[in-house]
């Protein structure tokens, strides 16, 4: 298995935990990094809420890792000159530091601004996608977890769920 | 001092927010917070009321795949 750094926002852990899927993280990426606000909003604040649990145990069990951004000011910067949430500049700055191969996020701010430095943002999907690639599940199950993903607050347009379908080798509107 | 807000401003605070959020004008972060409860919470709200991803974030995800299409070729 190719090991290579991922940072992750809370929106995919949060998403991923209302489909049942998180262990795909693990099964995927091997190890994912996220910032100490992520682990605070996550697991603190959403204590009992989705994600909390899996999350908590992911860094007891260790494939999980909490950092502190180093450059605290270039995040704050950052987050005055897009205008975004000071979290999602710490995730983006957290990926520049630990040079992420990948960004996981489902949250625009963090989308947007990773483009700018050239890092590869994937979400939810994307995930999905490289599970059913790799055979982690069939193509079967990924299309009924698109489905439930819409059902579970993440309700993307017709337009993205047919791309998904294509990634996924299916015919349009099978 | 707790101030008592009627239940009425608090549904439309809510649905102002949700609208907010669908028009791309405030993210899922920032909508949990000015409403004062978790993400994961938040997400439940979208769940329940049926709320679509904001269109930005649907062209992003979109652009994401059709990459991922482009490599697999």
């Amino acid at each position: 298995m190719v090991l290579f750094t991922v940072v992750a926002d809370a929106s995919v852990l949060i998403h991923l935990s209302r489909i049942g899927r998180f262990h795909l993280l693990r099964n995927v990426y091997g190890q994912v990094s996220v910032t100490s606000s992520v682990f605070s909003e996550v697991v603190e604040k959403g204590w009992g809420l989705a994600g909390s649990i899996e999350t908590e145990r992911a860094v007891h069990e260790g494939w999980i890792k909490v950092f502190d951004v180093i450059d605290k000011w270039k995040a704050r910067e950052m987050a005055v000159a897009h205008r975004i949430h000071l979290a999602n500049a710490e995730t983006v700055q957290l990926a520049r530091e630990v040079k992420a191969g990948i960004l996981l996020a489902d949250e625009e701010e963090v989308r947007g601004l990773a483009a700018e430095f050239g890092l590869e943002v994937r979400g939810c999907l994307g995930l999905l996608a490289e599970a059913s690639r790799r055979g982690m599940i069939s193509v079967k199950e990924a299309k009924q977890d698109a489905e439930r993903l819409i059902k579970e607050g993440y309700r993307i347009s017709e337009e993205v769920l047919k791309e998904f379908y294509t990634v996924l080798g299916l015919e349009e509107g099978v | 001092m707790t101030v008592a807000v009627p239940e009425r401003i608090k549904e439309r605070f809510l649905n102002e927010i949700l609208e907010m959020y669908a028009e791309g004008e405030v993210s899922a972060g920032k909508a949990a917070e000015m409403l004062g409860i978790p993400r994961a919470a938040f997400c439940e709200l979208l769940a329940e009321k049926g709320i679509p991803l904001p269109e930005k974030l649907n062209r992003s995800i979109l652009e994401e795949l059709k990459n991922l299409e482009t490599k697999k070729a």
